[in-house]
């Protein structure tokens, strides 16, 4: 199956907004069921599911130190006993 | 909102996204210091705020909205200009190494090989094209909620992620040619 320029990017645009959970119940059977009857544009879904779970275990994810944990749960504190409301 | 409930809903609400927001404010700064500065600074702006928030919402997108702003307003003069990273210079790879200017790659076999070049592609990217990844793909954040946290149009967040996708992928691509990957063709980099 040959896929010109600009059904390619509105394809890519539907393969988006199904990935990203983006598409009514309605219109999210009507493009699996589409996608089930190509195999082309399944593999295509299949792509950029791979690359969005690439993304998701790729990126790195500091810690939060407990020092800034700490900082945060006595900010809180601190508003608490000096709010103008309880004095 | 009732004193009382405060201390309730930093602990209920709020706190449980403060990984998240370091994830995201990390990769706006570049630097473990100044991320966990802006985190602390979005708490204290939502103690500050507190009375516009509405226990059982949204916290996480009001959390990340807070934070966006307050690197826009203040961190980003304050922060040293980050190393520019070129992704794409030490890569050397010629767009004529890609055949039609495309090349199909397994992202399974790629991750196989890759460590921090994920982290590195990302901040290769523009600000706006960055956090759009970031608020989507990593954090999944809906469009509408996304477009609320950017003060911007959904057709907005749509584009501009089509976009931002399209340059990392872009990117990585580049990158796995340079690892001499070789797709399904039969090509390969250096032949």
């Amino acid at each position: 199956m040959y896929i010109d320029g600009q059904k390619k990017v509105e394809l890519q645009d539907r393969i988006s907004l199904y990935l990203d959970h983006q598409m009514t119940s309605d219109e999210e059977s009507e493009f699996t069921k589409n996608v089930s009857e190509n195999p082309e544009i399944k593999k295509w879904v299949e792509t950029e599911k791979k690359f969005k779970t690439l993304l998701v275990n790729g990126i790195l994810r500091p810690s939060v130190s407990d020092e800034l944990i700490k900082k945060i749960h006595d900010n809180v504190q601190v508003y608490q006993t000096s709010s103008p409301e309880k004095n | 909102m009732a004193e009382q409930h405060i201390i309730k809903v930093f602990q209920e609400e709020f706190f449980p996204h403060m990984e998240a927001l370091k994830t995201f404010a990390y990769h706006l700064t570049y630097n473990e210091n100044d991320a966990e500065d802006l985190v602390q600074e979005t708490y204290l702006k939502a103690l500050k705020f507190i009375n516009s928030y509405v226990e059982g919402t949204n916290s996480k997108a009001w959390l990340f909205k807070i934070l966006k702003n307050a690197y826009i307003n203040e961190y980003r003069k304050k922060i040293k200009t980050p190393t520019i990273l070129d992704f794409n210079d030490p890569l050397a790879v010629q767009e004529t190494d890609m055949i039609g200017g495309t090349v199909e790659i397994n992202w399974d076999d790629l991750a196989m090989s890759l460590g921090d070049e994920v982290t590195l592609a990302l901040n290769s990217l523009s600000y706006e094209f960055k956090e759009i990844i970031l608020l989507c793909d990593i954090e999944g954040f809906s469009y509408e909620e996304i477009a609320d946290i950017l003060d911007v149009p959904i057709g907005t967040v749509r584009s501009r992620l089509f976009r931002a996708r399209n340059e990392l992928k872009e990117k990585l691509t580049k990158y796995a040619l340079y690892l001499g990957y070789q797709d399904k063709r039969g090509f390969k980099k250096n032949e």
